[in-house]
């Protein structure tokens, strides 16, 4: 599934104008001819033009730059290192983890520039994210079936690549999935995202945003695994369809009553061993299981499925994103696709498209 | 167990271990062969005009603090940041890649090996754990008893940092293989561990197999002669059981009860062997699975009950502890100085030490690195001593005079200029 590498890309390097190989860590043999290494280009900040601010977070702000040398467009994340900390371990495992990702659904990284004060990622840029795209694009938020089905294919087929590479996203949100003026979605943010299956390991649990957050997370499971991302993506699927986000908890007990309301309170009985987990309660108050069409009217049958399968309690019983992909509801995609294609031809030739701020948050 | 099982079970007990004297020993070794250290290498300023590190004017060499030698820097730095066993072996995966990446020609100055390791443990902790200390709690850390004005900076540390990385490409994934590759010498004893408890389990079962084969044999017949006719026999047995008198009713119940065992037995052998007056029926009661999990999370208990159900049989290999009981890092902390003059840690000086007869006793063979029982634990006398259920490590520990090997040698040649003397904090 690796994509090609485009030979316009470079290939990740640091910039070493301030962090030479020849420093004190180790030195070379002492030698005239050791020459200063050639600096490419791209590596200096300068090499990029900054342009306007797309975004801030708590750790990173996200400017728009042009490459000087292609004129291509890419997203400039500038990570401000506090002297304290160092390097921090969330663009530590970004870097490392999206070095290797390669994939048409997830954001590329271009390259990093480390110096002593701050550190800047170079990623593929697109226009916007997937919150906004459905603020600007939406009717009231709610996206189209067609739309809805293309955005979770290339959801799973990124999610299902992450997994493959044993790597957990842990952060999936619509603020997180970039979408550009090709119609196509790519997994963005890899601040959380962890490397998993080897015992040396150590997790949290307070990963994933709120609202994002599964069922097994939220009660304080620390075992959790792949099926923490399809959780999540399947409150992104019933997002993208109804416009709000499925279950809007204000806290972790919040979050937890919001679920149950819906998808019912789990027992013993239908979760073996969740009474065993830090945050269980034996006094959950208990609801009955609603039929989830009845708020999201506009999903067909099939779909449905897919989302039940996805929305499970029980970890063990969410539907794997390599499962997933071969749901019978992605089965017309191709058909799906062709008119989506068409519909986006229409709409450039309408002037469509570029006249929206984009912002995305890489 | 194939051996793909058998080195993960090895490595899900050992990361459950403790830090111990043979894994701060064989990192000082690893670490060491990272890079040559050179004295005369001093400080310089690279080709953009940045003189580096920026913090540390030059010095004359007789101003230079002592430096720990590097097994004492990690012992103290294990003890300080109270690292698990996990974090502080994955460093051993970025000593191995940054060995490989660097030429062959590239040299080091006085405490680069320090330096390195600092680094790779710090990036270790990092990429592997969601909370980790911060660099500043790292320079902290760095603090060496005894050793007054050793230590690193904030910035030197978060430059070291910044350098690994650099070295290193970001390549920062650890995966599975890497660990069975570079903690081979601590999986090999616990594998060799599970192997013998695997095969005592199988002749166990075989023992209990034979014997109640004779007593069904002779129940019946006095000579078996293939596996065909015992079972033939068992169903006549069963057929005719209830004609038999009383006192062969009371034979054939205890026969059942044999073969339930036996059953729940090769369900799963972990599981407690009851005496033969309970009764049949709480064999099923225990469940398999959940004492597979138990045995899972507690690798360190759960041979006691086997221990205590069986009293004729010798003191196995599976009874001896993990590892992990050979020493704390508590116990490194204390005696790191009163260690500092010996030569271990280098496998150039390991030859040249004779393993005294009253050097460091604490460890079982079984439970040490059998790669490096050989090597770098000729300091380590291994005495051939029966299994004590309840022995602690042994506090017994006398340093040989020796002031030869790497420590020495690493000391005398230090001249160069002395990048982490001073704390600016």
């Amino acid at each position: 599934m690796e994509r090609p590498r485009d030979p316009a890309v470079h290939p990740l390097k640091i910039a070493s104008s301030l962090v030479s190989p020849r420093s004190f860590l180790y030195s070379h043999k002492p030698g005239p001819s050791q020459a200063p290494p050639k600096m490419d280009k791209s590596q200096q900040p300068s090499s990029f033009q900054q342009l306007e601010k797309l975004g801030e977070g708590t750790y990173a702000t996200v400017f728009k730059g042009r490459n000087r040398q292609t004129g291509e467009m890419v997203a400039l994340k500038e990570i401000h290192l506090d002297s304290e900390e160092g390097t921090p371990s969330t663009a530590i495992r970004e870097i490392s983890l999206m070095k290797e990702l390669k994939h048409e659904s997830i954001v590329s990284l271009y390259d990093v520039i480390h110096t002593e004060n701050k550190l800047m990622l170079v990623f593929e840029f697109m226009d916007r994210d997937l919150k906004r795209y459905m603020d600007t694009r939406g009717d009231r938020g709610q996206l189209d079936p067609a739309t809805v089905k293309s955005f979770m294919h290339q959801l799973l087929k990124g999610i299902a690549f992450c997994h493959d590479n044993r790597v957990l996203h842990r952060d999936l949100k619509p603020q997180n999935l970039l979408i550009n003026k090709k119609g196509q979605l790519k997994l963005g943010d890899f601040g959380l995202a962890r490397a998993f299956g080897i015992p040396v390991n150590t997790f949290s649990n307070e990963v994933v945003t709120l609202w994002y957050r599964a069922p097994d997370v939220l009660l304080g499971s620390r075992t959790y695994n792949t099926s923490i991302d399809i959780w999540s993506a399947g409150c992104i699927m019933a997002e993208m369809y109804t416009g709000r986000p499925l279950f809007p908890g204000t806290t972790n007990e919040d979050q937890l009553i919001k679920i149950f309301r819906l998808m019912g309170t789990p027992s013993e009985r239908s979760w073996p061993g969740i009474s065993q987990l830090p945050e269980y309660k034996s006094n959950f108050h208990i609801y009955a299981t609603q039929d989830l069409s009845l708020i999201i009217p506009q999903i067909d049958p099939i779909g449905m499925d897919l989302l039940n399968r996805m929305l499970q309690l029980r970890p063990e019983m969410r539907i794997g994103a390599n499962e997933a992909l071969q749901h019978p509801w992605f089965h017309d995609l191709p058909q799906i696709q062709a008119k989506l294609q068409q519909q986006h031809q229409q709409q450039q030739m309408a002037g469509y498209g570029g006249m929206i701020p984009p912002q995305p948050a890489y | 167990m194939n051996s793909l099982s058998l080195n993960r079970a090895a490595l899900d007990e050992f990361v459950t271990s403790r830090v111990t004297r043979e894994m701060v020993t064989y990192l000082a070794q690893q670490a060491a062969q990272v890079i040559r250290c050179e004295a005369h290498v001093t400080n310089t300023v690279n080709p953009h005009g940045q003189p580096t590190p920026p913090s540390t004017p030059p010095m004359e060499n007789s101003d230079l603090p002592a430096l720990p030698s590097i097994e004492i820097f990690i012992a103290s730095l294990v003890t300080r940041s109270q690292v698990h066993v996990s974090t502080l072996m994955s460093s051993l995966v970025y000593l191995g890649r940054l060995r490989s990446r660097l030429p062959p020609v590239a040299k080091g100055m006085r405490c680069t090996v320090h330096r390195i390791f600092l680094a790779s443990l710090i990036l270790a902790a990092k990429n592997l754990n969601d909370s980790s200390p911060k660099n500043k709690h790292w320079a902290r850390y760095t603090v060496v008893k005894g050793y007054e004005g050793f230590g690193f900076s904030v910035p030197e540390v978060n430059l070291m940092e910044r350098q690994l990385l650099f070295l290193l490409d970001w390549d920062l994934r650890i995966t599975e293989e890497d660990l069975f590759t570079y903690l081979e010498p601590f999986l090999l004893p616990h594998r060799q561990r599970l192997i013998a408890q695997e095969r005592e389990r199988k002749a166990e079962e075989e023992h209990r197999h034979k014997q109640q084969q004779h007593r069904e044999w002779y129940v019946r017949f006095p000579r078996p002669k293939s596996g065909r006719e015992i079972k033939f026999v068992v169903h006549v047995t069963n057929i005719f059981r209830r004609r038999l008198h009383a006192s062969a009713d009371l034979l054939a119940s205890r026969l059942r009860r044999q073969k339930l065992e036996a059953r729940g037995e090769r369900r799963d052998t972990t599981i407690r062997r009851l005496p033969t007056h309970v009764s049949c029926p709480t064999i099923h009661n225990i469940n398999p699975q959940s004492a597979a999990e138990h045995d899972r999370y507690n690798p360190y208990t759960r041979h006691s009950p086997t221990r205590t159900t069986r009293s004729n049989s010798p003191p196995s290999v599976r009874d001896v502890p993990a590892l992990s009981h050979a020493e704390t890092y508590t116990s490194l902390c204390s005696r790191s100085s009163s260690i500092a003059p010996s030569s271990r840690g280098t496998p150039a000086s390991i030859s040249t030490v004779s393993s005294g007869p009253d050097d460091v006793t604490f460890s079982d063979q079984s439970r040490s690195p059998s790669s490096l029982s050989s090597l770098s634990y000729s300091y380590v006398n291994v005495p051939e001593k029966k299994y004590e259920p309840t022995r602690q490590p042994s506090k017994k520990m006398k340093i040989g005079g020796q002031h030869s090997g790497f420590v020495a040698r690493f000391l005398a040649s230090a001249t160069g200029s002395y990048m982490g003397g001073r704390r600016s904090h």
